[in-house]
C-alpha cells in the first residue's frame, strides 16, 4: 500500500522533475523514487554534488543501490528540510577540513529530526550520510549517538545499541580493571 | 600473531607522531625594570594536521635587573585522511581514516554495502547484522562516528570496553579522535624528572610515584630516548619542563634543547631560544586540545614572545605587544614552578610581584599574569588575587604561601597556606573574582613524617608544584614527598625519599598514550 503510494508520488514527481530541472530524483536499492532539491542535494551531498556536475544525474532515477527507501526517505527529508537554512560556503568549508570547522550545535529541528528515528532508522542513516558524503548529516546523526552514549558504562551502550558482548570472562576482568583506573573511583 | 602485527602498526604510529607534530616554543621576556614585562611570540601551523595536542615551554630567568620567560609549545597531530582499501566509485570520493587492519584481510566479512572490510573480519563471531548492527559498521564509518563524537578521556574509554570491534577502532584511531580531558586522575601521574648527580655525572632521572605504572618507564628513559636519536646524551643533563607524556631537556654545554616523549619513544631537536641563549632559562610546557583561542584582553604589560615551531624547526620572530603600560608597578616573575600553570590548554599563567615603583607602599602585592599562546597577539592579563589573602598577615605574605592550580573545568585556582591552617582552594569566576572553594586539612600522620622519631610541632608543609592532568599539589613535609589532591581534598605521602629539593617536574601520561597502550582484545 504504502509502496505503491510511494510509487505513485514518485512518478509525479519525476514528471515534474523533467519540465523543470531544478531538482534530481533518487532511486533507492528496492527502487522507490524521491525527488529532491538539486540545489540542496549538491550542497549537503558531496557525492551528489559530483555526480550533478559531473553530469551522471539519471532523470528516471539516479540509482542509489546501497540506500534503502526508509533511509532514502529520512536523506530527502533532511535535504528538503535544510533547504535555505545554511550557506553553502560553511558546509564546504566544514567538509573539507573537519577539524578546523568546529561543530556547530544541531538545530533545533535537526535535533527533532532524528530524535524521532528508531535506532535502526538512525543506524541507516548514518551509513547512508557517509555513503554520500553529507556531513552536516553525519555531525548531526553522530550528535546523537553521542548523546545515547554520555556517561554510560559498556553494559549500558551495549544494551542501548543491542551489541553482543563478544568478551571473554577474564577479558572482561580486565575491562572492569581499566574502566576503574579511567574513573578512578576509589 | 594478530597482537604482534598489531603492536607493529602502533609502533610505527607512534614513530609517525612527531613528524605531524606542531611545536610552538614561545620566549617571554620580562624586564623587571621601569619598563614592564616583554614577550615575543611566534606560531609556525603545521602542513598536514589534524591538531590535538599543544605543547610550549615557558623559560623564566630572573635576573639582577632582567627576568627572562621562555614559552615553548607544541602540536601533536594526529590522523591524517589516508584512502583505504574500498572499491566502489561512489566511495572513492570520502574521506577515509587510516585503519590498521589487526587481522589478515582474507575471509573478510561483506558489510552492508556489499563492499569487504577487511577489519572487522573475526572468525569467532559470526554474522548477525539484524541482531548487531551497531558493532558491525565498516570501521571508517565507526571512526567517522568517534571522531565526532563530543567525548572525553573516560567515556571513551568505556566506548572501548563495549565490543571488540569499536575497541579496535578506538585503540588504531585513538589520535585522530578529538578527546576531551574531563577530569583529574592521580593515576595518570608516573612520576617526577630531576637532575641526578649519578656515577660521576648528571642525568635527567625519573622518580617514580607509586601507582598501575609504576615501573612501566626505566628511571633513565628520558637519557634513553635521547640515545636513541644518535646524540651525546650525556650533555643533555637537565630536564627543564614537563607536560602531557613531553619532557624538555637541555644542558648547560648542550647546545639546544630535546623534546622527548619516552612514553611514545620519540625525541626531536630543538635549538636554544634566541633570548635564552645566553642566560639559564626555566621552560614550561603547554598543551592544547584544539580549544577555540580565547578572547583577546588587554592587561597593563608590556610583552615580548617568541613561538618556536617544530615543524618549520626554528624560532619565529621576535613579537612585542604593548598592552597598556603601567608605570606605577614593577613585576617580579616569581621563580618557581608551583607559579605557573596552564589552563584551558593554551592560556600560561604566572604568578607575579608588582612592587609599586613610586610612593611609599613597598609591600609586595601579588598577581597574576596570563598569556594566551594560541594568540598570536600574545596578550596578557592581570588577575588581582582575592583581598583576603592580600590581607593576610598585613600584606606579608610569602611567595611559599601561595601556589597556582587548575580546576577540572580547566580555570584557575589558588591554593594559599597560612601557618596552622588548613589549605585554601580559591577559584577564578568568570567575572575575575575568586571564591573560596574548599579547604583542605592536612591530617596529622602527614605531618609527622615516618622518619621522625619526635614530633616536630612545626612540620611545614612545602608546596613544589601542581600536576596538570592528575590534578595534585606536590611538595613535601620535611623532606618527605606528599601529593595533594585538590579536587578531592585528599593528602597522602608517596612514601618517597631521596632528591631533596630538587626542581622536579611531574610526570604524567596523556590519555591518546594511555588509550593507545590498552590491551588489544
Amino acid at each position: 500500500m504504502e509502496v505503491d503510494k510511494g510509487k505513485g508520488e514518485a512518478e509525479e514527481t519525476r514528471k515534474v522533475a523533467e519540465a523543470d530541472r531544478d531538482t534530481v530524483t533518487l532511486k533507492s536499492s528496492d527502487g522507490k523514487l524521491f525527488e529532491v532539491s538539486k540545489e540542496a542535494a549538491a550542497r549537503l551531498s558531496t557525492v551528489l554534488a559530483g555526480m550533478i556536475a559531473g553530469g551522471s544525474i539519471d532523470d528516471n532515477g539516479t540509482d542509489l543501490k546501497q540506500i534503502g527507501s526508509e533511509a532514502l526517505e529520512n536523506v530527502v527529508d533532511y535535504c528538503n528540510k535544510h533547504a535555505n537554512s545554511i550557506p553553502s560556503a560553511a558546509l564546504i568549508s566544514s567538509s573539507i577540513s573537519f577539524n578546523t570547522a568546529p561543530f556547530k550545535e544541531p538545530e533545533e529541528w535537526e535535533r527533532k529530526f532524528v530524535d524521532r528515528l528508531s535506532h535502526d532508522a538512525l543506524f541507516d542513516l548514518v551509513e547512508a550520510a557517509n555513503f554520500l558524503g553529507m556531513e552536516r548529516l553525519l555531525d548531526v546523526t553522530c550528535h546523537k549517538i553521542s548523546e545515547m552514549m554520555k556517561g554510560k558504562s559498556p553494559d549500558q551502550i551495549r544494551e542501548v545499541f543491542n551489541i553482543k558482548n563478544d568478551y571473554t570472562k577474564e577479558e572482561l576482568e580486565e575491562i572492569r580493571q581499566e574502566l576503574a583506573w579511567a574513573f578512578y573511583d576509589d | 600473531m594478530a597482537r604482534v602485527i598489531v603492536v607493529q602498526i602502533i609502533r610505527s604510529l607512534r614513530i609517525a607522531a612527531p613528524l605531524m607534530m606542531k611545536m610552538i616554543l614561545m620566549t617571554v621576556m620580562a624586564a623587571t625594570g621601569v619598563v614592564a614585562v616583554a614577550v615575543k611570540v611566534v606560531v609556525v601551523v603545521v602542513a598536514v594536521a589534524v591538531k590535538v595536542l599543544v605543547v610550549a615551554a615557558v623559560a623564566v630567568m630572573v635576573a639582577v635587573a632582567l627576568a627572562m620567560v621562555v614559552v615553548a609549545g607544541a602540536v601533536v597531530l594526529a590522523g591524517v585522511p589516508v584512502q583505504s582499501e574500498h572499491t566502489g566509485d561512489l566511495n572513492s570520493k570520502f574521506k577515509f581514516v587510516r585503519f590498521p587492519p589487526p587481522l589478515p584481510p582474507a575471509g573478510g566479512r561483506a558489510n552492508r554495502f556489499g563492499f569487504v572490510n577487511p577489519g572487522l573480519h573475526h572468525p569467532q563471531l559470526p554474522a548477525m547484522d539484524d541482531a548487531n548492527t551497531w558493532a558491525s559498521l565498516p570501521v571508517d564509518l565507526l571512526v567517522e562516528i568517534l571522531r565526532r563524537l563530543d567525548t572525553t578521556d573516560t567515556t571513551v574509554v568505556a566506548f572501548a570496553g563495549t565490543c571488540k570491534p569499536w575497541r579496535r577502532a578506538i585503540i588504531a584511531n585513538v589520535s585522530s579522535l578529538k578527546l576531551h580531558p574531563d577530569r583529574f586522575n592521580p593515576n595518570l601521574l608516573l612520576g617526577f624528572f630531576h637532575r641526578q648527580w649519578l656515577a660521576g655525572r648528571h642525568l635527567p632521572r625519573l622518580q617514580h610515584v607509586p601507582g598501575p605504572f609504576d615501573k612501566m618507564l626505566s628511571p633513565d628513559v628520558a637519557a634513553d630516548t635521547m640515545a636513541s636519536m644518535a646524540v651525546d646524551a650525556k650533555l643533555y643533563d637537565e630536564p627543564l619542563s614537563s607536560r602531557d607524556g613531553f619532557v624538555l631537556v637541555g644542558g648547560s654545554a648542550a647546545g639546544g634543547l630535546f623534546l622527548c616523549n619516552p612514553l611514545a619513544g620519540t625525541c626531536r631537536f630543538i635549538p636554544s631560544p634566541v633570548i635564552g641563549a645566553s642566560r639559564p632559562c626555566r621552560f614550561v610546557l603547554v598543551t592544547d586540545h584544539d580549544e577555540p583561542p580565547t578572547a583577546t584582553y588587554a592587561g597593563g604589560v608590556r610583552i615580548l614572545a617568541q613561538i618556536f615551531s617544530s615543524n618549520s624547526g626554528e624560532w619565529g620572530p621576535v613579537r612585542r605587544s604593548t598592552v597598556g603600560d603601567d608605570h606605577r608597578f614593577r613585576f617580579f616573575l616569581c621563580d618557581g614552578d608551583k607559579d605557573v600553570v596552564v589552563c584551558r590548554s593554551s592560556v600560561v599563567y604566572w604568578l607575579v610581584t608588582l612592587v609599586a615603583h613610586y610612593g611609599h607602599d613597598m609591600r609586595g602585592r601579588r598577581c597574576v599574569l596570563a598569556v594566551d599562546v594560541n594568540d598570536e597577539r600574545a596578550w596578557m592579563e592581570r588577575v588581582e588575587l582575592p583581598e583576603t589573602i592580600m590581607e593576610m598577615g598585613s600584606g606579608v605574605v610569602s611567595d611559599s604561601m601561595l601556589a597556582l592550580a587548575t580546576t577540572e573545568d580547566g580555570r584557575l585556582s589558588l591554593v594559599s597556606q597560612l601557618p596552622g591552617q588548613p589549605l585554601q582552594v580559591w577559584e577564578l569566576g568568570g567575572g575575575g573574582e575568586w571564591t573560596l572553594r574548599r579547604r583542605i586539612d592536612v591530617p596529622e600522620e602527614v605531618m609527622i613524617p615516618s622518619n621522625c622519631f619526635l614530633n616536630v610541632g612545626h612540620a611545614h608543609v612545602h608546596i613544589s608544584g601542581f600536576c596538570p592532568r592528575s590534578g595534585c599539589l606536590f611538595g613535601d613535609v620535611e623532606g618527605e614527598d606528599i601529593l595533594i589532591d585538590v579536587e578531592r581534598g585528599v593528602v597522602r605521602r608517596t612514601r618517597r625519599y631521596g632528591v631533596g629539593r630538587v626542581t622536579k617536574y611531574p610526570y604524567e601520561m596523556d590519555w591518546p598514550t594511555y588509550i593507545s597502550k590498552m590491551k588489544y582484545f
